[in-house]
């Protein structure tokens, strides 16, 4: 196989492309070869290996592209066809798009803007965060209060009826239901109290500290989303 | 070598050559493979990408009674080359600071 004839399989091996792009091609190995000069041409046909294969290279570069970045397209689906409908912005027409870092520029930018924007913002949310731990404690001691108020009324009215029944025994019968009931509602009242500590024991220190936690973590949140604008 | 060549360092490499003078594919080719194994078919496509992205233009030149097509670098590929080499600062002193406790810097 000579240079000429390594073209022509070339070509072939291109058909599916747009005319421009064999054109294309084909300019660029001539010129190679020319370059290469006659005396290297077999050195060149072996380095480049098979037409095919170097087709194959070639085109694989464009539906590469045209997988890589399938929003340039109006169908995404069909790369090739893109490709032979866009004629003058092409489909290669941008490098990829590449990661940068923040500009000293930018930077002095989003400090003002923070300045400006972010500290009231974030003392709002700061205000927002701490009303709601507010609440949350508040409606916590308000049932902590009643939990523990309620056994305590009942255990003292028991009490009370308890003494109140000396006063009745005039009618001994009234006398003696007063000062069960007296008992019985001081003993339950008193039951009460030990299942009310026994339950606070057991669920106020978990939910504090789950609160903390949660504050903590909001704060590690927090500064992490700073640090991370600044790195 | 153990390490792949990216497309972008490919890019990258291709702007580098071709940002020193105007050149053309056969010699571009001869000239990175004299620092580095990279198959005769790899350049084309990269340079046919960066053509497209218009970082390269051609022109063409008689020599030797027929015309050479060369290559130059456009000021937006000069950008991209500067954007390119910083990026490989940062990368290789990254790499040498895990790999030589930090000697680089």
């Amino acid at each position: 196989m000579n240079a000429y004839e390594y073209l022509q399989a070339l070509r072939e091996a291109l058909a599916v492309l747009p005319e421009e792009e064999i054109q294309s091609a084909i300019h660029y190995y001539e010129n190679y070869f020319l370059d290469a000069g006659d005396e290297n041409a077999e050195n060149v046909i072996e380095a480049l290996g098979a037409p095919e294969d170097l087709a194959h290279s070639i085109l694989l570069e464009y539906t590469g592209v045209a997988r890589r970045r399938p929003e340039r397209f109006d169908q995404p689906n069909e790369p090739l066809e893109g490709i032979t409908l866009d004629k003058e912005g092409s489909p290669l027409g941008q490098m990829p798009p590449r990661k940068k870092g923040i500009s000293p520029l930018a930077l002095v930018g989003l400090v003002i803007l923070t300045v400006l924007f972010g500290i009231p913002v974030f003392a709002a949310l700061f205000g927002v965060v701490i009303a709601l731990c507010a609440a949350v404690f508040g409606i916590g001691l308000s049932l902590i209060v009643t939990i523990v108020a309620l056994p305590f009324a009942i255990c003292i009215s028991g009490g009370l009826l308890f003494l109140f029944s000396f006063s009745l025994w005039a009618e001994p019968f009234s006398a003696l239901a007063t000062l069960g009931a007296g008992i019985v509602a001081s003993a339950g009242g008193f039951l009460l109290i030990l299942l009310a500590i026994k339950l606070l024991m057991t669920y106020v220190p978990p939910i504090l500290r789950a609160m903390v936690n949660g504050l903590r973590w909001l704060f590690k949140k927090i500064c992490d989303l700073i640090r991370g604008v600044f790195q | 070598m153990s390490f792949q060549i990216s497309a972008a360092l490919l890019d990258a490499i291709v702007l580098a050559v071709v940002a020193r003078e105007g050149t053309y594919g056969y010699k571009i080719t001869q000239d990175i493979r004299a620092v580095m194994d990279i198959s005769e078919s790899t350049l084309y496509p990269v340079l046919r990408r960066l053509l497209k992205a218009g970082a390269l233009e051609t022109y063409d030149e008689a020599v030797d009674g027929r015309m050479r097509r060369y290559y130059k670098i456009t000021p937006q590929g000069r950008i991209q080359l500067i954007q390119y080499l910083s990026d490989w600062a940062v990368y290789r002193d990254n790499i040498e600071t895990i790999f030589f406790w930090g000697r680089s810097k």
